[in-house]
């Protein structure tokens, strides 16, 4: 396969002013004050093969699948949780599980509609899954627009290449949001509003997909259905909605009071089957730190197969073997706070001093139930241009599957790269850019 | 999907905003082209009453300063630069109406004003594509807008923001008449968007025999009604 | 077994009218194997849709609301209850989370050395409370902790509740939290459930009692938040006055 990308490359410039011109941007909060800034944008591509994304496209599905069943277990029979596979106190300690979800039956019986796993590629040339995200996972946008743009400015480039089509991710998004809204009424994109991170990516998604993008207030509940209220009293019934509000702020009358950003009942509106909320409500508990260790026993245990996706070498110390495990090694693991809230966040062993590991030490035998530790993976480092020289970085692919009545992988990703040498982190709002995602069709 | 042409308060607001300050940009910088014009050879009391009405607060001392501030001030709330950046921050809101399209002329506006602010850029000549791609957005967004309830509501926006500058600016009554004229043909295809009292005052007080903007009660009464004549 | 009537209403003014209003109420007894609804009504400002429904922890509960602007929203909650001894049976409720200590339910220290059997430990419990906390109306808020109870050492009912239940839920003991009237009351009045195994049994914390008869539930939950009666929002910038009667009378 040659592969030829010198002229998207030269043109990098030009393709940085196109995202100008869309206003391609992500919001951060410095010190308490919104400020918008360009996603930094590297033209050289993620190179994935054929060969490779069939596998990546095979673990996906079948990962998303044991996660979707796994939530639908948790929120009626659960029977993971009485045949012992996962003890309860994972599921019900964590924050992200929900009471007021219990025997909700979502339309489609799916929960993880928009689902973006982050994988990183091992220096052996094994992927590796980071992280699952089945609440409001962004980024998706990011690549679609860097290909509209790139198509244009070097069109050679995809002549020379079979790369496969990422624009049509908003297809996947409308097909989905139609399937579950089930002609009830229209279907919406509900943001916080324009000083959220991703607003660019809320208002880019309605424009492509044709949906309304609608604001808090702009929706209300009125005999237990939702609608949409027009200027002039008018109102549509709404079928599907594509919230980017998260499940705390969803209904001030179920959970946080105070929050503006929701709608009042929609929850009695969804539990009695007369809407559809993209992504469902209560997911949290299926992408919780402490139950990403699980997940390949879900896919075993609800599919009967093997997990094609592999963990992070993953250990729980609350479990006697890791236990002791962990201790032992703690200096050369990275230790995670699943508490979260006011917790320890993620630290690596190499970076302790012999008294800050002592410490945590004793941290992990007073509250094992707390932590997870894993090995450090090697990642392979992907090339980006520095000054127009092109450096090594590490970066992470965060793939989207997106589930309706299938589940289909896009076959493309949001590639985030770290623009400092020494750091594992890629998040956007720590100074990296992103790449478009290229899977090869041959 | 589900078509619909429902416009929520929210949107309505967005959308007659964005109407009156991108209209409100093209008219600054076309006075502003005017008044530099006479600034070229011509004495103070040619451009003075332009000056005067631009600049209210009387912030800027001489005529650099005056024509660099009404490009690029953004506290200033008359200047190019504000206008444009008001309009942006409604049009953010719309780009699922207004598409990606419309408003990349507006970037486009935006990041030059910006970057000729930063080079110092001292010749209105230089945001000749500010207007250009004003007009580029007009005609986008009317090609392109498909709920037509959105582009009267756009419009009549900018026909509100035309009037309101001409009467601020002492236009003769044709130009005035002609303009108020245009307001009333969009209300035909929005009639619920009026305040129907309103627009009888108005229709009284905008006839060739009342019309003097030298009364200044007359003309301060005429620049409320025609600011409160729309509900949104 | 004895039979009582009871009557709860609210008027809820706003200072000015209100475009939209949403709420979610918890105001009607349920049936079990404590109590019977033997009659009910309900009245309610007539421009308000209501629909019924159950929330997480299967209490009865009414959710609507108003969309054209308005000032007033009133409704009467009335009807007779006839009451048995209070041990209610366990209908596979996730017992989980009435052992895991919630924000206003969470006390670290060992506050009392109690016996092993679920029940005297209830007891002992009770005991304690009613004998170091001091009974002190408005000296506490609805967001007062069991912790901020325990150092203070005074509150009223809904702070006995609370430390009650953190106290069991120290011991593994499930506990939950209870909402519904109480003779002579003017207010509605806060209590515990605990399991002991096979049932839930009733302890008043604040008059020191296992409880027998003459309590009607609304509803419980693991802590005052999953049982509020009544929870609105509404849009505009007015103000909210609320007016409530409760009277529960043995007929």
């Amino acid at each position: 396969m040659n592969i030829r990308i010198n002229e998207l490359i030269d043109s990098r410039d030009t393709v940085n002013k196109w995202l100008e011109r869309y206003g391609v941007r992500f919001g951060v909060y410095k010190h308490g004050v919104f400020n918008e800034q360009l996603f930094p944008f590297d033209s050289i591509p993620r190179i994935i093969s054929h060969s490779d994304w069939s596998y990546l496209e095979t673990g996906l599905k079948q990962r998303v699948l044991a996660l979707n069943k796994f939530l639908w277990d948790v929120y009626h029979d659960k029977r993971i949780i009485k045949d012992g596979i996962i003890p309860e106190e994972f599921v019900y300690s964590s924050k992200g599980y929900m009471p007021e979800c219990e025997g909700i039956n979502p339309t489609g019986e799916v929960y993880a509609h928009i689902a973006g796993i982050d994988l990183v590629e091992g220096k052996d040339g094994q992927w590796y899954v980071l992280e699952d995200n089945l609440r409001i996972p962004s980024g998706a946008s990011y690549p679609m627009i860097a290909r509209e743009i790139t198509r244009k400015v070097s069109p050679q480039t995809f002549t020379q290449n079979a790369v496969a089509e990422n624009r049509n991710y908003s297809k996947l998004l409308a097909t989905m949001m139609e399937e579950m809204n089930n002609g009830r009424g229209i279907s919406v994109i509900l943001t916080p509003g324009r000083y959220n991170s991703a607003y660019f990516e809320h208002s880019y998604f309605a424009e492509k997909i044709g949906a309304t993008l609608a604001y808090p207030g702009d929706l209300f509940v009125e005999d237990n259905k939702v609608y949409y209220a027009g200027i002039y009293k008018e109102k549509t019934r709404v079928g599907c909605i594509y919230r980017r509000v998260s499940d705390e702020y969803i209904d001030p009358l179920i959970f946080e009071a105070s929050s503006l950003l929701g709608i009042p009942n929609v929850m009695q509106a969804y539990k009695s089957g007369n809407v559809a909320l993209i992504n469902a409500i209560g997911n949290g508990v299926a992408d919780d730190k402490g139950i990403y260790y699980f997940v390949p026993k879900m896919v075993e245990y609800y599919l009967g197969e093997q997990p094609i996706l592999q963990n992070a070498p993953t250990y729980l110390p609350y479990f006697k073997k890791d236990y002791d495990y962990v201790l032992a090694n703690i200096q050369r693991l990275v230790i995670k706070d699943v508490s979260e809230a006011g917790g320890y966040g993620v630290v690596f062993g190499k970076d302790l001093s012999k008294e800050k590991l002592d410490e945590l030490k004793a941290l992990i035998i007073d509250q094992p139930r707390r932590w997870i530790a894993q090995e450090v993976i090697d990642f392979k480092d992907l090339e980006i241009l520095e000054d127009d020289k092109p450096v090594e970085r590490k970066a992470d692919l965060r793939a989207f599957v997106v589930s309706g009545k299938e589940t289909r992988v896009w076959a493309s990703g949001l590639t985030r790269f770290s623009r400092n040498p020494d750091s594992f982190v890629v998040n956007s709002s720590q100074g990296g850019g992103f790449k478009d995602t290229w899977v090869l069709e041959e | 999907m589900v078509k619909h042409t429902i416009i929520s308060a929210k949107k309505a607001n967005s959308l007659y905003w964005l109407g009156r300050y991108e209209e409100r940009v093209y008219i600054t910088l076309h006075l502003l082209r005017k008044c530099h014009d006479k600034m070229i050879d011509g004495e103070l009391e040619d451009y003075w009453p332009i000056w005067q009405n631009l600049d209210t607060a009387g912030v800027y001392q001489t005529n650099e300063e005056f024509i660099f501030g009404i490009m690029y001030d953004d506290i200033n709330p008359s200047t190019v630069m504000s206008a444009q950046m008001r309009a942006m921050d409604n049009a953010i809101l719309l780009r699922e109406d207004i598409l990606s399209e419309t408003l990349s002329y507006l970037e486009m506006s935006l990041a030059l004003l910006k970057e000729c602010r930063n080079k110092q850029e001292k010749n209105v000549i230089c945001l000749q594509p500010v207007i250009d791609w004003s007009l580029a957005f007009w005609g986008s967004a009317e090609q392109r807008l498909k709920n037509h309830k959105a582009l009267y509501i756009m419009m009549i926006g900018r026909n509100i923001e035309n009037l309101d500058m001409l009467l601020r600016f002492d236009y003769d009554f044709e130009r005035v008449a002609l303009a108020y004229d245009s307001v009333k043909h969009y209300f035909r295809h929005m009639p619920s968007i009026v305040d129907d009292h309103i627009e009888e005052e108005l229709n009284r007080l905008i006839t060739r025999e009342r019309f003097n903007l030298k009364d200044v009660e007359y003309k301060n009464k005429l620049l409320k009604f025609i600011n409160q004549l729309v509900r949104v | 077994m004895k039979r009582y009537l009871y009557n709860y209403q609210t008027i809820v003014e706003f200072s000015e009218a209100v475009p939209m209003h949403a709420v979610m109420l918890r105001c009607q007894p349920v049936s079990n194997a404590g109590q019977t609804v033997e009659q009910e009504h309900l009245v309610v400002s007539p421009d308000y849709w209501l629909q019924a429904g159950h929330d997480a922890f299967y209490n009865r509960i009414l959710f609507g609301g108003a969309t054209e602007p308005h000032k007033t929203f009133a409704y009467v909650s009335t009807g007779i209850v006839a009451t048995d001894t209070y041990v209610i049976k366990y209908r596979g409720e996730n017992l989980f989370l009435f052992k895991q200590p919630t924000a206003l339910t969470n006390v670290r220290e060992a506050v009392l050395t109690t016996p092993d059997n679920v029940i005297d430990a209830a007891y002992a419990i009770c005991n304690w409370l009613y004998e170091n906390i001091v009974y002190q109306p408005l000296c506490t808020t609805v967001e007062t902790t069991a912790a901020e109870v325990l150092e203070r050492r005074k509150g009223v009912c809904q702070d006995f509740a609370h430390l009650m239940i953190a106290l069991c839920r120290q011991r593994d003991i499930p506990a939950r939290y209870v909402n519904g009237f109480l003779e002579g009351e003017g207010e509605t009045h806060a209590w515990v459930e605990i399991f002991d195994g096979y049932n839930w049994l009733g302890f008043d914390p604040t008059h020191n009692r296992c409880i027998s008869e003459g309590y009607v539930k609304l509803a419980h939950g693991r802590d005052v938040r999953d049982c509020s009666v009544s929870r609105g929002l509404f849009t505009g910038q007015a103000t909210q006055q609320t007016t409530i009667h409760v009277t529960l009378q043995e007929i």
